[in-house]
């Protein structure tokens, strides 16, 4: 299984955001698909499922890690 | 001995907290509004075993006291704010057993703040139950605090929650002490000490909370913190959090293994596809409207029937006096007016509600965001938009759920473009007037396929609307979609018809007090006049032939249509009639074109009043009276030209005063309804001119 794990989060404001919902650095992420028309991505972190714009995925820095 | 009696409910945005809230106070549910923003503030009585009445608030859902947008921020300030009157005094915390990594974190700032908590862990029967009941002991040894693990789905789980609440009301709070969770940076504890002497503070941690608040206010200066600094401080304290929950979870040391998981994800692989998903939306979408029109037709005819049933009952017993007529006339048709729509209401939003909690609409909103977006909407207005084909008011009250101000601004700004079931009516009285009842390859309705159109003219207006808007309007909020997904689960039948109750409740309430208003003053207009008008008239009457020779029924018709002519609203239709005329309209138009600011649906009442047909009017009655009228200059009156251009100015003008007055009360003022009312009568003035003076 290849995933995400996440690094830091470059914009503070979304950092905030993303904090407080369980998302930071340590968690693993992972696209499990995308809205069409370039629209918004469907990721898993650890057991539960978000969802979130192009832009806010891009504030996340993250490394690729293989299990 | 004292008591709490003012408990906020507190959790996460999908913690369950409206369930537990539903289950403790019924259906004694007030809806109000917290100063100065339009998010819903839900009140309710819970009574205790010993029968006192405890009031409990339902507080905006979040996910941390370090917000982003303002209307988050409610939930901290209601909590920091020890100073106004009917302060809270108790916390039931709300957190969904399925995301305890998430819903802890708010916890453990509640806890830091101080206040009497009570720990409701919900959905136990999503999860299993050792793993619950090993998180309730642990929370409780942990903080000290009542503990229940509950699923609202299990009748002895709610009876033993009413009962730990009844324990946690009258538990004496002073106590139970608790050790802090967060280690404030010490550089703040000078500060914590000075504020703590000139204000009522609980905690450390309310102090520090306050101290950033304060810092964020423009003129202040007392504390000098930069916003580049309080980001830091929040990342800071929210990650030494998170790293205390994980040491809790490591001591549970328990997987939940009873997860719905795996189906969600199956489902999804279907429902959010990026090309099944669109598809199946759209299917869901027609068959919920398919549903909604073929199941309300029914109640809908029959509650007419009731009302003017009614009306011709107390008509045959009141004497004729102004008061019977205006009960009968004014009243009457104001409530019906009003009640007519309550099934198309109820069943849209039984089967949005429905969705709604199987957890299908944040998918929606999910697929549908990016395309939103490009206009200046967000993925949530969707909701609001797909209401807007029943009425305006409870779609208007749905956008609420928006977090942006300017995305809820435009949406509900642009949701009175959606055609709204009381337009029905009116276009399927005109329809005929455009296009022939024909098929075409014998399989598609003509006037089905112009009433598409005239659907999808709304969508395409109020998109257009929006996206002008927002190259004008300002934002100086950051928008998000970043939200997790629900699992899937049945709804749960109460939650779903409370929810209906209290949408169908607030509707007639709103709409209802604007309608009866307007339909007495629209009673009066048109039942009244200067002294003498109406003697003349009658006394004209009597002395004409063609009068003298009709059946009683006509002349009553005759007399009555008359009548309106000369009433006020008669002269109104005249007076603007110069201006409606490049429309194609004259003044009897002009008469229902103001009766219908009651509602749309009257202009067919109206025009079957001013056209003296009587009381049994129907739409296909008053289309064959309609189609036999001529100008002066012997051409008919009713073409397609004149049709078509009354349909335009239906589907675009502001003519629901009800929706005006909501508007006003979700922006805190006339300038929005205002500037709403101007921008669709002059599109609608426009195009209707456009069409007749063009085609």
């Amino acid at each position: 299984m290849m995933f995400r794990e996440i690094i830091s989060i470059k914009n503070p404001e979304i950092a905030v955001r993303f904090f407080t919902i369980g998302i930071y650095p340590g968690k693993f992420v992972k696209i499990l698909r995308k809205a069409p028309f370039g629209g918004a991505y469907y990721i898993q972190v650890d057991q539960s499922y978000f969802v979130l714009r192009k832009s806010e995925w891009e504030a996340l820095e993250t490394k690729i890690v293989v299990f | 001995m004292s008591k709490l009696s003012n408990i906020a409910i507190v959790g996460n945005p999908n913690s369950g907290k409206s369930t537990i809230f539903n289950l403790l106070t019924g259906l004694q549910q007030k809806v109000g509004n917290f100063a100065g923003v339009t998010v819903e503030k839900l009140e309710g009585i819970f009574r205790t075993f010993q029968k006192d009445k405890i009031r409990i608030t339902d507080l905006p859902g979040a996910y941390s006291l370090h917000t982003t947008s303002k209307d988050e921020k409610i939930l901290s300030q209601c909590l920091l704010d020890t100073n106004i009157n009917n302060k809270i005094d108790g916390i039931i915390y709300v957190a969904d057993l399925r995301y305890l990594h998430q819903q802890l974190l708010l916890l453990t700032q509640i806890l830091d703040l101080n206040y009497p908590t009570m720990i409701v862990l919900s959905n136990m029967d999503q999860v299993d139950d050792e793993l619950a009941l090993k998180w309730q002991k642990y929370l409780e040894q942990k903080t000290n605090c009542i503990s229940h693990a509950m699923s609202s789905r299990l009748a002895y789980s709610v009876i033993h929650l009413k009962e730990k609440l009844n324990e946690f009301i009258y538990k004496d709070h002073n106590e139970s002490s608790k050790s802090k969770i967060y280690q404030i940076p010490n550089e703040f504890l000078k500060d914590i000490n000075k504020l703590k002497n000139s204000e009522y503070i609980l905690s450390d941690y309310h102090a520090y909370l306050k101290i950033i608040a304060y810092s964020l206010e423009v003129d202040n200066q007392k504390y000098q913190l930069d916003k580049s600094e309080i980001i830091p401080l929040q990342i800071a304290e929210t990650m030494s959090r998170y790293s205390i929950i994980e040491n809790w979870e490591s001591q549970i040391n328990l997987e939940n293994k009873n997860s719905n998981k795996s189906f969600t994800h199956k489902l999804d692989q279907i429902l959010t596809h990026p090309i099944w998903g669109l598809g199946i939306f759209f299917t869901v979408m027609f068959l919920v409207f398919q549903m909604m029109y073929s199941w309300a037709e029914f109640p809908m005819t029959a509650i007419e029937d009731a009302f003017a049933y009614t009306a011709d009952s107390i008509k045959k017993h009141l004497p004729t006096h102004w008061i019977s007529q205006l009960i009968t006339d004014g009243l009457i048709p104001g409530l019906a007016g009003v009640m007519v729509f309550v099934p198309q209401i109820v069943f849209l939003f039984l089967m949005l509600t429905l969705l709604e909690e199987a957890g299908y609409m944040t998918r929606v909103v999910y697929l549908l965001d990016h395309i939103l977006a490009k206009f200046g909407l967000n993925g949530r207005s969707i909701i609001g938009l797909i209401s807007g084909a029943a009425c305006a008011i409870p779609a208007i009250m749905s956008t609420r759920s928006i977090f942006n101000r300017k995305e809820r601004l435009i949406t509900s700004f642009v949701i009175p473009l959606i055609p709204c079931s009381a337009r029905i009516p009116v276009y399927t009285a005109l329809i005929g007037f455009v296009v022939p009842h024909e098929k075409i390859w014998n399989i598609f309705n003509l006037q089905g396929i112009v009433f598409m159109g005239l659907y999808l003219l709304g969508i395409v207006m109020a998109l257009l609307i929006a996206l002008i808007m927002s190259k004008f309007l300002s934002n100086n909020e950051q928008s998000f979609l970043l939200m997790q997904l629900p699992n899937y689960q049945i709804p749960q039948f109460k939650l779903v018809a409370t929810t209906i109750f209290n949408k169908v409740k607030s509707f007639v309430i709103e709409a209802g007090k604007v309608i009866i208003v307007i339909s007495v003053i629209l009673w009066f207009l048109s039942s009244f006049s200067w002294p003498g008008e109406f003697k003349k008239v009658e006394n004209d009457l009597q002395i004409d032939q063609t009068y003298l020779s009709l059946p009683i029924d006509e002349k009553i018709s005759l007399a009555e249509s008359k009548k309106l002519e000369h009433s006020f609203a008669g002269k109104i239709g005249k007076f603007i009639e110069p201006v409606i005329q490049p429309l194609g309209f004259d003044w009897k138009i002009g008469i229902a074109l103001i009766t219908s600011f009651a509602a749309r649906e009257v202009f067919v009442g109206t025009m079957s009043t001013i056209y003296s047909i009587g009381d049994n009017s129907d739409e296909a009655r008053l289309r064959e009276v309609l189609s036999s009228t001529k100008r002066s200059d012997g051409t008919k009156f009713f073409n397609m030209k004149t049709a078509l251009s009354l349909i335009l100015f239906y589907a675009f003008a502001m003519q629901c005063m009800s929706t005006l007055a909501i508007m006003k009360r979700e922006t805190g003022g006339w300038r929005v309804p205002i500037l709403q009312f101007l921008t669709f009568g002059i599109l609608a003035y426009l195009s209707s001119l456009l069409v007749y003076q063009l085609l």
